[in-house]
């Protein structure tokens, strides 16, 4: 096969130490940017895009892709540890990864983290590999009004984040809608729930509110309990049971797929992968009630749908030259200042480069699952630091983060009002998680709906005439009355039986 | 019980540090030469002080890639350190308030891009807290014409197809545009009201996300610009454009006509100037302004400004001051159609 001999070539070129380095440096700066909690990928990018300029296009690509796909390999750690997002794709984690952790099995939770990482992101390469451009084509039928189905299905699945109380859960997904409706208005350009702010014109920024809630308002609850050991610190072993990996084949098999999906469709983040991907295992599982409480599932799909995310978000870039997300789409500028213009012909014209970069991903997948897995039982000695030291070290290094997403005091306020709600959530037992995802999903949900609206010139039928929407509406009303029919279809099995018996 | 977390931490210093190793010698060398060199006397800038360059965009977009890759050549030029700063949001709004608050010192400039400016403190809706008076021109950068363009298979061949097919099912017809009044929308609305077609107007994320829409076939045209990754779409016939709403015909797109050609007398571009806070310095405007005709004009930034895409067009803080006041007379009536 063409293709498998091309790879080869792109292997010999990838190991050349020059290359190997600038991969390890990659995965290494992006296992870092994962786990200080705030910094993103797109940060880091930015940061090093400049210093690429003065390298060789190939290995400055292999280093701002490895930091790309290694960011989410390290934003699982603090995640399981402390209950704080390193990564906002790593919110979701926190729920049943510092579950496990608080029962002695973060060493099994980091591990499957690791491992499913690493099948996600090898797997969502073969993508690169067999036909970038046949698969970006197909993605593409996803337009305005299939990607608004997509988000219903995603908010009906919602069901499946409920703690124990459903309506504490909807209260919270409907907060989070109202609070995504704060910005300019996506279409008319018009200001909302702005109070005259400027800071606000963007709507809430979605990290500082998630630091806050997550990180402050763990640091507050944790001040409660003085001087007794707050967090877990026993690692457990990294050896998963045979009953871990049982459990874990569905989970990193559907959140391959999800990710790889989701990254193919411009405007989708790793976020909504990793919660949407959570979400399906709750509905498919048939112990839906171990979620929340440390199932191995819950931490398995999330981490592998965002590897598999991430790699899979290459393959539009490379095909067509369509950048998904922010962290891409610098990638793409590190390309094209190198002469390197992602689209229809960087496969012919620049084969060396592209089967290199491609044959990198694998290589670098490797280096992070071998720099992780050892790594673990180091990370744990993170949670020796004294809390005073620790807690204030988080605090600096949250408020950091927030401050770099737009270089803005403003998101630092943002933060620390949201730190003191979620604190007050977490008192009173509302469930975050549904309040993050509808925020996410929010404006996404709006800008597409509307969008849909103009295409089909203000009629709402668009998105029952096409059917890959309607498809997928169907499936999103099947699934939010399912809970509502069962007490029903109970009731009419029992009238049956009845009737047999008599 | 701490060493290992000392070497972790270590590591990450470690690591953190080879970047940082890696970026200096990128950085301090050309600043080094700079200073025997090219840097006029002049008692402007100070040495060792900081210039910030404020991208009102996100990191990674074009017009933050094309911050970024003038920068070192700037401070070649200027001999001190020029410093690309994003403040991104509201379309650029946040940005330029900021830039239009910043000391008039010559030591905050920023990216204004036009007709987005315009456009922000135009619209009274947006409550804007700058004008054009908070403004000085410096430069202009880079000018980024429009093109209407339709997928490869499109029955459209010009601009005249289009319009007629507006024209036969008035509204029916999908545009697409980053935004409202941004210069794809205006391109639209001009060529509205020059022809009396009726699109159905699409506002959305612009850029590649318009592409995307396009080659899936959810608009049926959609407004570009000439700079980046369309070129290559054009060539291999993955798009085709309708006609370029510029003076001239472009180079990387040959074949296609200009649309005064075609006998629309539309002209739109996306530009990319570079201002101050009003009240800075004459003299310091000038030193700036031509640092930057020199920084444009270096052999080895243009190379990589043509591989980038980037359409250079440099006018000095004259020339922008009559195309900026051009422009602005003409997007303003067209402020009130917008919004019907």
């Amino acid at each position: 096969m063409e293709a498998l001999e091309l790879l080869r070539n792109g292997f010999a070129v990838a190991i050349e130490p020059q290359n190997l380095l600038f991969a390890f440096i990659g995965c290494a700066l992006g296992t870092a940017v994962g786990v200080l909690p705030g910094i993103g990928s797109a940060a880091a990018i930015a940061i090093l895009l400049p210093v690429t300029f003065n390298l060789a296009p190939t290995p400055a690509i292999i280093m701002l892709a490895a930091i790309f796909y290694g960011t989410n390999y390290g934003g699982t750690i603090t995640s399981v540890l402390m209950n704080m997002p390193g990564e906002a794709a790593s919110v979701v984690t926190c729920m049943d990864g510092y579950e496990m952790a608080k029962r002695g099995r973060a060493g099994a939770a980091l591990a499957i983290a690791a491992i499913g990482s690493f099948i996600g992101g090898t797997v969502a390469t073969i993508g690169l590999v067999l036909s970038a451009e046949l698969l970006t084509r197909s993605a593409l039928q996803v337009g305005a009004p299939e990607y608004f189905a997509l988000l219903v299905l995603g908010m009906a699945l919602l069901t499946g984040l409920a703690s124990k109380s459903f309506l504490k859960s909807v209260m919270m997904a409907v907060l989070g809608l109202l609070l995504a409706t704060v910005g300019m208005d996506p279409t008319a350009g018009s200001p909302r729930f702005t109070f005259g702010r400027l800071e606000l014109l963007d709507g809430l920024s979605f990290v500082p509110v998630v630091m806050g809630l997550f990180g402050i308002g763990e640091i507050l609850i944790n001040l409660e309990v003085q001087g007794r050991s707050v967090f877990q610190k026993r690692l457990g072993s990294l050896l998963l049971t045979r009953d871990d990996i049982r459990q874990s084949v569905g989970p990193i098999t559907r959140g391959t797929l999800v990710g790889f999906v989701l990254g193919l469709i411009p405007g989708a983040t790793s976020v909504i992968a990793s919660f949407l991907s959570y979400s399906l295992e709750t509905k498919v599982s048939r112990t839906p009630e171990r979620f929340g409480k440390g199932a191995i599932e819950g931490v398995a799909a999330p981490e592998t749908a965002n590897n598999s995310f991430v790699n899979a978000n290459f393959i539009p870039l490379f095909a067509l030259g369509i950048p998904g997300t922010a962290s891409v789409a610098m990638i793409m500028g590190g390309m094209m200042a190198n002469g390197l213009v992602p689209g229809p012909f960087l496969y012919r014209d620049h084969a060396d480069f592209v089967w290199a970069v491609i044959a990198s991903m694998y290589i670098g997948n490797v280096i992070l699952l071998i720099l992780n897995l050892p790594l673990v039982g180091l990370w744990v000695k993170l949670l020796d630091v004294p809390y005073s030291i620790l807690f204030a070290a988080i605090l600096g290094f949250t408020t950091l983060g927030a401050y770099a997403v737009s270089n803005s005091p403003f998101d630092i306020f943002v933060m620390l009002v949201f730190g003191f709600l979620g604190y007050a959530f977490k008192k009173l037992e509302f469930p975050i998680a549904p309040l993050v995802l509808t925020l996410i999903l929010g404006p996404l949900m709006e800008r597409n709906l509307r969008k849909s609206l103009e295409m089909g010139g203000g009629d709402f039928t668009i998105l029952f005439d096409r059917p890959l929407s309607l498809a997928v509406l169907l499936i999103a009303a099947a699934l939010a009355l399912l809970p509502l029919l069962r007490p029903l279809w109970g009731r009419v099995e029992v009238l049956r039986s009845g009737q047999e018996t008599s | 019980m701490r060493n290992p977390l000392r070497r972790s931490l270590g590591l990450v210093a470690a690591v953190v540090i080879a970047a940082c190793g890696g970026a200096a010698p990128a950085g301090s060398a050309p600043s080094a030469s700079v200073t025997a060199s090219a840097a006029p006397k002049a008692a402007w800038p100070a040495p060792g002080k900081t210039i910030s360059l404020i991208v009102p965009y996100d990191a990674g977009g074009a017009g933050d890639v094309g911050a970024r890759l003038l920068a070192p050549y700037l401070e070649k030029e200027l001999g001190t350190m020029v410093e690309v700063v994003n403040k991104p949001g509201a379309g650029s709004q946040i940005g330029v308030t900021e830039l239009s608050r910043a000391k008039p010192d010559g030591y905050t400039i920023g990216f204004t891009h036009l007709p987005a400016t315009i456009a922000v403190y135009l619209d009274p809706e947006r409550q804007a807290a700058f004008n054009r008076a908070s403004l000085q021109p410096i430069a202009m950068y880079v000018v980024d014409p429009n093109a209407i363009a339709v997928k490869g298979n499109s029955p459209y061949k010009a601009l005249k197809d289009l319009v007629d097919a507006a024209k036969a099912n008035p509204g029916k017809v999908t545009l697409g545009d980053s935004g409202i009044l941004s210069d794809g929308h205006i391109t639209t609305l001009l060529l509205q009201e020059q022809t009396g077609a009726k699109f159905a107007v699409v506002h959305g994320a612009g850029g590649a996300k318009g592409i995307a829409d396009l080659l899936g076939g959810h608009v049926q045209a959609q407004n570009v610009n000439l700079s980046g990754s369309n070129i290559d779409l054009a060539k291999s016939g993955e798009i085709r454009l309708l006609g370029i709403f510029d003076d001239s015909t472009n180079p990387n797109y040959p074949g296609v006509t200009t649309a005064t050609s075609q006998g629309y007398k539309i002209s739109v571009a996306t530009s990319r100037a570079i201002s101050a806070p009003a009240g800075t310095p004459k003299d310091v405007v000038t030193i700036l302004s031509n640092a930057i005709k020199r920084a444009m004009a270096a052999p080895e930034f243009t190379a990589k400004a043509a591989s980038s895409g980037l359409s250079l067009r440099y006018m000095d803080p004259t020339q922008l001051e009559a195309y900026w006041t051009d422009l602005e007379t003409r997007v303003k009536p067209l402020i009130d159609l917008a919004k019907k």
